[in-house]
């Protein structure tokens, strides 16, 4: 059968050029939105074509191809509710899930013991949600998980948790839910939950999304429990909503257009620290953001805009390749503690580029009280987006088309370095950058097995730092992947603090071991570096590393805060080892010290001099290697 | 992969004249090819790292391995 013919979709060249430049895309994205309708078809018939040949893959439900005719029939009667449903995004996360254990039997991988047929069966919860919203009268079984049937756009209803399965039928309208031996519920019953849907208006500009809380596939990696929020917490989420939704349309109405056009659901996580909120988006799921409570309705605002670049850009990957990612090369993202493949650094790039855009404006409406910290952010995100997206121009692993995207990119961003920050704020944001790079550098870079052994031989007999280690030799350093958090950001967060807050910061000052308890990963030391007492925090530093080092601990933190004690980072030889190519300070230490008697634990400052004097006096924090570092296996050093 | 100053063409095809009814009619051949495009990206577990974009590597685990799923 050759069927209708098959044009694929067109970018156009103005469209690109405005996504590329992240503002003022709207038309971008309503294309991207249509273009997201025809992957999802594709997904969701993926599934069905996968699993139809495997009938008992989805017993004891009815067969795949009963619930497909059900969405059938619903699309046939109203097509806009049945489209409504399946683009939502957290189906494109059940479609990659199911189809990865389809194809790849992921069970072993994740651990889950749930069974295939709860997967599959979320096909029949979308069917059924679809009817339902159609009229239909129907009757089918689908899976219940923890307690919850949850029909996408319609509602969910809980159950005792040792119910697998529950029978959904609709009836001249009535919809009922059946589960053991007659035993019913329905919309009208206490146990049934409708979504929570919010809508935030300003300026003309209206904002509906959902905030998904019992949907297993909302966390957009596998699946997660439900976790449903209580009627504050949707009190909090809509109030902020409304004051973030109020201040993007007022500042930057281009990006208010282009969120309100994707933007579909919120699943909510509890709040994290201040400032440090948790986000994330998937480009399975375009249009769907996971959220940590905010800690005010700037930080919401800014969290929309970082998860809506996410959102355009992974719809524009499924339209056009633009990375040649090679799954053995890892780079710097200097917004993540684990070192990224190319694919990731891209999407990083390309959100943080519109955080730093946000900033941008946002620091021009600041009240005073909020100027500092707005504009901090602005100098912070504009220079740590540059250095990856030249890191990005400078790798081989990008296409002609991405390339043409990240020039754009990179163009737009270069552009920022123009405008004015007061000098606190942007000596803060360099000292962050620095104190990144080099906590990234300590951490994940390993020299190989012949660097190493000369290395800890020249300390071991105090030779001079042998320099042909600092050669640029490919696969001399590789990149330990680590997926654990590594609180790379503790300092940057107590700068905030202290930028957001002066008084309050002065009172963690006067009492600086209570701020462990305020940012994980932030010791006394880095207290007093924050507020400028560098002797304080360099006697600090000395003191937790002779109590790490004598605990055989080869942690970075302190190591790379030392050398933040010296005021210029050249002038000292220690700092120039300790900010600029720290890896070799740590790999020495591994090397000697670690498991070593006391005997052997070496002076701090003594370690990272000596490493320091083999460096060129002016040295900067070298460039990252055109193609990334080579993967290394932590189980093979 | 056409690209002409007006636009690009894509390596996706155009379903926007097509529903769940109709998926079926759609051209044998075109279809196959953007089948297993898309089923081999979502199928990709290296591709599964990419993009997924977190404000941190692990602050999501997997519901599965924290909250045993009382379905099986």
């Amino acid at each position: 059968m050759t069927g209708r013919a098959a044009a694929r979709h067109t970018i156009a060249a103005d469209n690109f050029q405005a996504l590329a430049t992240g503002t003022e895309d709207h038309r971008g994205v309503v294309a991207l939105c249509g273009s997201e309708r025809s992957w999802r078809l594709l997904a969701i018939h993926n599934i069905v074509d996968v699993a139809k040949p495997h009938p008992e893959a989805v017993r004891p439900l009815p067969s795949v191809d009963t619930a497909w005719q059900l969405l059938v029939r619903a699309h046939q009667v109203n097509p806009d509710t049945t489209e409504d449903v399946l683009n939502q995004p957290q189906v494109g996360v059940w479609a990659s899930h199911t189809l990865r254990r389809l194809v790849h039997d992921t069970t072993a991988d994740t651990g889950t013991a749930t069974p295939l047929w709860a997967d599959l069966g979320y096909l029949h919860c979308l069917a059924v949600a679809a009817a339902v919203r159609a009229g239909l009268s129907f009757e089918l079984d689908v899976p219940a998980r923890y307690g919850f049937a949850v029909l996408p756009t319609v509602g969910s209803a809980s159950f005792p948790p040792h119910y697998d399965r529950v029978r959904v039928a609709a009836r001249d309208g009535i919809v009922t839910i059946s589960y053991g031996i007659g035993q019913r519920t329905g919309p009208s019953d206490p146990g049934w939950h409708r979504p929570i849907q919010l809508t935030a208006a300003s300026g003309g500009i209206v904002l509906r999304l959902e905030v998904v809380d019992r949907d297993v596939y909302r966390n957009l990696r596998g699946t997660a429990a439900p976790a449903p929020l209580d009627a504050d917490q949707v009190h909090r989420w809509e109030a902020l909503l409304q004051r973030a939704w109020e201040l993007l349309v007022r500042e930057q109405p281009g990006r208010a257009r282009s969120i309100a056009a994707t933007l579909r659901t919120i699943a909510p996580l509890p709040a994290g620290q201040r400032f440090r909120p948790l986000s994330a988006s998937g480009t399975e799921a375009f249009g769907g953001a996971l959220l940590s409570e905010p800690d005010d309705a700037i930080q919401l605002a800014a969290t929309l805009v970082h998860e809506s670049q996410h959102h355009k850009l992974g719809a524009l990957t499924h339209l056009l390749t633009l990375v040649r990612a090679d799954s053995n090369r890892r780079f710097y993202a200097p917004w993540r503690d684990d070192p990224r493949p190319v694919g990731g650094l891209l999407q990083g790039s390309y959100a943080f580029a519109g955080v730093a855009d946000f900033w941008r404006i946002r620091r021009l409406h600041a009240l005073a009280g909020d100027a500092d910290l707005a504009a901090f952010e602005f100098a912070l995100w504009r220079r740590q987006t540059r250095h990856a997206l030249r890191e990005l121009l400078g790798s081989d692993q990008l296409t002609d088309h991405g390339r043409r995207f990240v020039e754009i990119l990179h163009d737009t961003v270069a552009g920022f370095r123009a405008e004015p920050v007061p000098t606190g704020p942007q000596r803060a944001a360099d000292r962050m950058t620095v104190d990144h790079r080099a906590l990234w550098r300590a951490r994940n870079l390993r020299l190989d097995a012949a660097a190493r052994a000369e290395l800890a031989a020249a300390w071991a007999a105090r030779r001079p730092f042998p320099t042909w280690l600092l050669d640029a030799r490919p696969g001399r350093l590789a990149a330990l992947p680590r997926p654990d958090r590594a609180w790379f950001d503790a300092r940057a967060v107590l700068t905030r603090h202290r930028l957001a807050d002066p008084a309050g910061f002065d009172r963690l000052a006067a009492d600086p071991d209570a701020v462990t308890d305020l940012v994980t990963g932030a010791t006394a030391a880095d207290v007093a570096l924050v507020s400028g007492d560098s002797g304080q925090a360099r006697a600090g530093y000395l003191r937790q590393l002779t109590a790490e080092l004598a605990a055989g601990s080869t942690a970075v933190h302190s190591w790379v805060g030392l050398g933040l004690t010296w005021p210029d980072e050249s002038t000292h030889p220690a700092a120039r080892a300790l900010l600029h190519r720290p890896e070799l300070v740590m790999e020495t230490l591994r090397q000697t010290a670690l498991g070593a008697t006391p005997v052997d634990i070496p002076d701090p400052v003594e370690l990272a001099a000596w490493v320091g004097a083999g460096l060129p006096a002016d040295a900067d924090q070298p460039a990252d290697p055109a193609a990334g570092w080579p993967v290394l296996d932590q189980a093979h050093r | 992969m056409d690209s002409t100053p007006a636009g690009i063409e894509s390596e996706m095809l155009d379903l926007s004249t097509v529903d769940v009814s109709t998926l079926g009619m759609v051209d044998d051949v075109a279809m196959a090819a953007a089948m297993a495009r898309v089923r081999n990206r979502l199928a990709d577990l290296e591709g599964s790292i990419s993009d997924y974009s977190g404000s941190v590597s692990s602050e999501v685990p997997a519901a599965d391995r924290q909250t045993k799923d009382p379905i099986g």
